[in-house]
């Protein structure tokens, strides 16, 4: 990922397959969708970057995918026409997802997780929020310039406790 | 076989480099054997946008999350707090967040004042010069002139001002009429050293500092003692200390970057491996004459361990208070519960210091399964009430020595060279308890006086172990300490200890200024006795 755009355009991930990529974009427009100036999560790139920890981290895969195994199964359940979870309403898309996260607690949670590092840690979204991307070189670099009032520390000054001497 | 050093060094964290700079200053030939690497500062997550998730990898606090080869297990199943440490050129000063407020004198007389605990071998007075020292060599930001503590000199750069986040925390320390000061920062707001830029607040230092702001170890000592003439071994990882048929160290045998077992001779022996470190290397260096671990006939090695145990006290404001900016450590520090008050229930105190908050994903994940921001619909709402909304108080409190808080080895993990790994067995005492009930009172009341409309605690923060402190003390009596005042084995004339081991007590403050001034000292000894001790 370069330091300037958005990741929404990167080609698809190398360990999700492109069904389980369209998938967690679904789940995770729901998870974090659009409102106001914050976009969707489909629109940043949370999924791509999901798919780009589970290459990096072996420990996320069963849970991640273990997650996104359940979400199916309960689609399955629920919804016998088999459209697919992405094309449920949004009520019937949050009740399968409370029912995962209430069956599989550990690895919806890792799904939340990963869903919010990769949410947050979007240059789109950090411009939204204010947060220099990335935060270096320039930091917030007037912040450390304003210079300390010390009239501030009269009171401290006048009635502070004593050390004890030893 | 290496050629004879005349000292050698285990450990490049903040410690290890103090003495290796000192004694290499001294003209002293000096090695220093590092487990770790470099960090390249242009790897520092900050200079990426996705900076925020190293926290969960490469990056993270905790030697068990990280997982690197340099890196050895603790175990912790038998501790309700996490020892965490960084193992590279800068040791976990890397990682730090360079608050560095000093003992007081009283710390050094616990016994004497309060009836627990020992004294220290060594007094307030004693190790000042030293504290001045080090301050004035690695650089740091404060105010002198607090008259809760001895005077000190003047600071090498002022504090900036209180920002948003620190004019809240003001409104409630003036209302409830409790000390506070400008926290004493191991920082520099400008340039200042070789290649070192001024802070410019962009946040997270606990993930490291990619300018060189922080006075870490590998931008102060470490480089300086290489320029006096050091020579530094990194990816040296010490299996074991070596003893000479005097009873003398005879230096370190050590698995070097290819993997080979190599000796490292020298005529004095330093440890700065850490808390943690320190004792497993002596544990893991057995011998007829030391069955159970070099220098430890006294069986004190390990023992005495000390965390600074900590409860996470955070209110959320109306406000927005831009808390997400500036060094998250280092900010205003409150010594109102410092010393001992039978009111409280429990002997000794504690300091609360008063820091930045969140980030965007940790403010999203809310320090643990249970507190995450909820999703959905709610989300963003409920993200932009906290994110920069928030101030967080640690409370931290003085932990009292015993011995069945120890460091042991273990028997069933080890490092990526087959080393026994450690084993970590902390009880949580009643009084530590106590004071941090009392501590996290306060903070709710400093909070809501602030204006907080929400505060919320940890009893106890797990993954908050960030002082190890204790496990080789020091003292005048052999069978009840492992080093003495200088440092100095009692077991082995020519091994010395210079890391938080050596500590008596913890005072309720971060230890690291303490570690450095005490480092300072023993190697000042050595360069005048040098030739008394040296094997
Ligand atoms: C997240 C975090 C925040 C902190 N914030 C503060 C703060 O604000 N203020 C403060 O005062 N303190 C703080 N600390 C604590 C501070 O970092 C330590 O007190 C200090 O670094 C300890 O110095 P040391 O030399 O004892 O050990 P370390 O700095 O841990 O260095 C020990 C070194 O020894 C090496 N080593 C260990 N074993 C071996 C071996 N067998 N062979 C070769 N090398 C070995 C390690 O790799 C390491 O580099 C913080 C710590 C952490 C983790
Ligand atoms: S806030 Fe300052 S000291 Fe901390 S990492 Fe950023 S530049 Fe370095």
């Amino acid at each position: 990922m370069n330091a300037t755009g958005s990741r929404s355009d990167q080609p698809n991930g190398t360990v999700l397959s492109a069904d389980e990529l369209s998938l967690l974009r679904a789940v995770q427009d729901r998870l974090v969708p659009g409102d106001g100036q914050m976009p969707p999560a489909h629109a940043t790139g949370a999924a791509i970057a999901v798919d780009t920890y589970l290459a990096e981290r072996t420990d996320l895969r069963t849970p991640i995918l273990g997650a996104l195994r359940a979400i199916t199964i309960a689609t399955a359940v629920h919804d016998p026409a088999h459209a697919g979870f992405a094309h449920l309403d949004g009520a019937s898309q949050d009740a399968i997802l409370h029912e995962v996260e209430a069956s599989e607690p550990v690895w919806f949670d890792c799904l939340l997780v990963q869903t919010y590092t990769g949410y947050y840690t979007d240059p789109s979204v950090q411009a939204e929020i204010g947060v220099p991307s990335p935060l270096q070189p320039a930091g917030y670099a007037s912040m450390m310039q304003a210079t300390f009032d010390e009239r501030r520390l009269d009171r401290v000054r006048a009635t502070a406790r004593p050390w004890r001497e030893a | 076989m290496t050629d004879q050093a005349d000292v050698l060094v285990i450990g490049a964290g903040a410690s290890g480099a103090a003495v290796a700079w000192a004694l290499a200053r001294a003209g002293r030939k000096v090695v220093i054997l590092e487990q770790g690497d470099w960090i390249d500062p242009s790897t520092y997550p900050q200079h990426r946008s996705d900076w925020e998730r190293f926290r969960q990898t490469t990056f993270n606090r905790d030697p068990n999350v990280r997982k690197l080869p340099e890196d050895y297990p603790v175990d912790v199943t038998d501790s309700p707090i996490d020892p965490l440490m960084f193992n590279a050129v800068g040791g976990s000063t890397i990682h730090w967040t360079g608050h560095i407020p000093r003992f007081r004198p009283s710390d050094f007389r616990v016994k004497t004042l309060d009836g627990v605990a020992d004294d220290w071998p060594l007094d307030y007075w004693e190790l000042e010069p030293y504290y001045d020292a080090n301050d004035a060599y690695i650089g740091v930001t404060g105010l002198n002139g607090d008259p809760s503590n001895p005077p000190r000199t003047p600071r090498t750069f002022e504090p900036p001002a209180l920002g948003a986040t620190g004019e809240a925390y003001v409104r409630g320390l003036e209302k409830l009429g409790w000390h506070w000061w400008p926290s004493d920062a191991a920082l520099i707001t400008r340039p200042h050293g070789t290649g070192r830029l001024g802070c410019n607040g962009c946040g997270p230092c606990d993930i490291g500092c990619p300018i060189g702001a922080m006075s870490s170890a590998h931008v102060t000592y470490v480089p300086d003692a290489i320029r006096h003439g050091a020579t530094l071994i990194t990816r040296a990882r010490v299996r074991e200390l070596v003893l000479d048929d005097r009873g003398l160290v005879a230096g370190a045998a050590y698995y070097d970057r290819e993997g080979h077992l190599q000796v490292q001779r020298a005529r004095v022996t330093v440890l700065g491996a850490n808390g943690i470190g320190t004792p497993r290397l002596l544990l893991n260096s057995k011998s007829a004459r030391f069955p159970t671990g070099m220098a430890n006939s006294s069986d004190q090695v390990g023992r005495n361990f000390m965390f600074h145990p900590v409860a996470i006290v955070r209110g959320v404001f109306e406000e927005h208070l831009n808390s997400h900016q500036g060094p998250v450590g280092a900010l205003i520090n409150s010594q109102e519960f410092y010393e001992t008050d039978p009111a409280r229930g429990a002997l000794r105190g504690y300091q609360l210091q008063l820091v930045r908050d969140s980030q965007p994903v940790e403010t999203a994940l809310g320090r643990g399964p249970g507190r995450r921001l909820p999703w959905g619909k709610g989300h963003h709402e409920a993200h932009r009430k906290e994110f920069s909304h928030g101030l967080t108080i640690v409370v931290m409190a003085e932990d009292l020595p015993e011995a069945h808080n120890r460091v042991t080895l273990s028997t069933t993990s080890t490092d990526a060279h087959g080393i026994p790994a450690a084993k970590l067995s902390y009880t949580l005492s009643q009084n530590s308890r106590a004071l941090l009930d009392h501590g996290i009172a306060r903070a709710t009341e400093l909070l809501k006086a602030s204006g907080a409309h929400t505060v919320t605690h940890d009893r106890l923060t797990r993954v908050a172990g960030w002082h190890l402190m204790g496990t080789t003390r020091m003292g005048t009596d052999p069978s009840n300490s492992v080093v003495n005042r200088w440092g100095r084995a009692h077991d082995v004339g020519n091994l010395f200890i210079v890391d938080g081991s050596i500590f008596v007590t913890s005072a309720p403050v971060n230890p690291t200024t303490t570690i450095q001034a005490l480092a300072r000292r023993t190697a000042d000894w050595l360069v005048e006795h040098f030739e008394e001790v040296a094997g």
